[in-house]
């Protein structure tokens, strides 16, 4: 080893200030968490309504939910006030509340007080304005950033139950500008055979359809058998 | 080598991410921070912090970016600088300048590092501070915590949905991996992939435990591709010399409580090669497990 070879890659290395820190909870949710956060399903809480009517049937012998239903889509974050707050949630075929997958922590956790425009398709469906602490953690989120993402709804109502197999509605709703909204609904079938779906678009009012973009692409896919459990796992190391 | 596996699966920072065994709304979280994580930290894309640390112009960075660039300095000091922070010129030299998927075809780099001009501009030279968030590479220098980021991300996420009471389940993310579970859950079985053969060169259960086991592999076969003078080139750079690391360990696995750790002396073993290196952790981290590969396919553990 040579001193020109050691120059070439360690470099001068200047360091001023005093690093900040932050706990993982804080990083990866973006905010303080405290025990809980992740009791999904929620350990109590009203009780469910009774899905009978979605499709009939019931889950598996074991209790577990069919399978997975990924919902998709994408967002663009728009640089104007109240906006970009959005909740995805399920209901049965008849309209009645299932459970939510998503809420921006702002209107979750009661920001509707102050804005009352938030979400108000949503906190209807959901009740939100009665939802358990248990709930609120565990489907309230940081605003997401603009790109694709994905949510999963594992089978399970809002007491960690399963749904018996039949047909569901996913929906989207989201803050345009102020009270202008975007509500995507699409049907999804969780039953034996795989599924896939795409959201039909409502623009509240109609004129919101010219104040942006914020979601689009909003479809659905349930995958049968799978779910998100630790059931004999094995994954493989080999260099990265 | 594959078994069927329940969870979800999305491609980020180059690799398959493997999120299992949580509730769903936590596997989104977590994708969500690695495809954060990612943005941030890509050397490939221009508007990432390091693509705009890399042009050489003063720039600010985020914390995010400073949080893990002081630990991955922190890695540097206590290896001696047998891991570094600081090797994308080289990365970029010897080809791997494109995620590796979109690198096919394209011409090859060189393992020789070119000499360099001498004058005071010429010097590789970093500049944090990090209460202005501020970062300027002067020089032959450029930033790259591409393996390294990625096991401190799925760290990080483990640990905040430990901490939020999530009892079990298991994040990998291109075979670096974290999983923890209670004594009641299930074990999770980690095999060990033979770099020269395909099979199974060890499998493990991490027992129930109070810390995450963490899994980290470094390969000089994985990732590798022929240079434009023919010789064989591959990722694990030697910071020592500026090229690939020509020791004669192929593979080196690491078991650990943390990721970040256990990337990063993967790599040490790599570099400093199947005797030396095993000795080396010993004194570093002597809870530390290993599996080496040789050049000859040999296999030796310490777990």
């Amino acid at each position: 080893m040579t001193d020109r070879n050691v120059r070439v890659v360690v470099p001068i290395v200047v360091i001023s200030g005093v690093a900040a820190a932050a706990t993982a909870a804080q990083l990866v949710y973006g905010q303080v968490s405290g025990p809980g956060v992740a009791a999904a399903p929620v350990a109590s809480g009203p009780s469910a309504p009774p899905y009978g009517a979605a499709g009939g049937g019931r889950a598996d012998t074991a209790g577990r939910p069919p399978g997975l239903v990924r919902i998709d889509y994408r967002l663009t974050r728009l640089p104007t006030h109240a906006s970009n707050q959005i909740a995805i949630w399920i209901e049965d075929r008849a309209g009645r509340y299932v459970r939510t997958l998503f809420a921006t922590s702002f209107t979750a956790n009661g920001g509707y007080v102050r804005r009352p425009m938030s979400l108000p398709r949503w906190r209807e469906a959901a009740d939100w304005e009665n939802a358990t602490e248990a709930e609120i953690r565990a489907a309230s989120r940081p605003a997401q950033e603009s790109g694709e993402h994905s949510v999963y709804w594992d089978g399970t109502d809002r007491n960690g139950r399963p749904v018996p197999p039949g047909t569901y509605v996913y929906r989207i709703e989201g803050n345009v500008l102020w009270e202008n909204r975007v509500l995507f609904t699409g049907e999804i079938r969780v039953g034996e055979t795989a599924h896939e779906s795409r959201a039909r678009v409502e623009h509240l009012p109609a004129a919101a359809r010219d104040q942006g973009v914020l979601l689009d692409g909003v479809r659905a896919a349930f995958l049968p058998g799978e779910r998100l459990g630790p059931a004999r796992v094995t994954a493989y190391t080999r260099g990265s | 080598m594959t078994s069927p596996i329940d969870g979800v699966r999305e491609r980020i920072m180059g690799t398959e991410v493997l999120v299992a065994g949580v509730p769903p709304a936590e596997a989104a979280t977590v994708l969500a921070w690695l495809r954060r994580v990612e943005r941030t930290f890509s050397r490939f894309t221009a508007e990432s912090d390091a693509g705009r640390a890399n042009s050489g112009r003063p720039v600010t960075v985020s914390h995010l970016f400073l949080l893990a660039l002081a630990d991955g300095m922190a890695y540097a000091e206590a290896t001696g600088g047998l891991f570094s922070p600081w090797l994308a010129r080289e990365m970029e030299r010897i080809g791997y300048a494109d995620d590796f998927a979109a690198m096919e075809g394209r011409p090859r780099g060189s393992a020789e590092p070119a000499a360099l001009a001498g004058g005071p501009g010429d010097l590789p030279m970093v500049e944090v501070d990090f209460t202005r968030r501020a970062v300027r590479l002067r020089g032959p220098v450029g930033v790259d915590l591409g393996g390294f980021v990625k096991g401190w991300a799925v760290q990080k996420a483990a640990d905040a949905l430990r901490e939020a009471g999530v009892r079990s389940g298991l994040i990998d993310a291109g075979g670096d991996l974290v999983c923890w579970r209670g004594p009641a859950e299930p074990a999770w079985r980690i095999g060990v992939e033979h770099p020269l053969t395909g099979e199974p060169a060890a499998v493990i259960e991490p027992p129930a435990s109070d810390l995450p086991a963490a899994v980290a592999t470094s390969s000089a076969v994985r990732r590798s591709w022929d240079g434009a003078a023919g010789e064989r080139l591959h990722h694990i750079i030697d910071p020592r010399t500026g090229r690939p690391a020509d020791s004669d360990c192929v593979q080196a696995t690491v078991f650990s409580s943390d990721l970040a750790a256990a990337e990063v002396y993967a790599k040490c073993l790599v570099v400093l090669g199947t005797e030396e290196g095993p000795a080396w952790l010993s004194e570093h981290d002597p809870d530390a497990g290993w599996i080496v590969v040789d050049l000859d396919g040999a296999v030796v553990s310490r777990r």
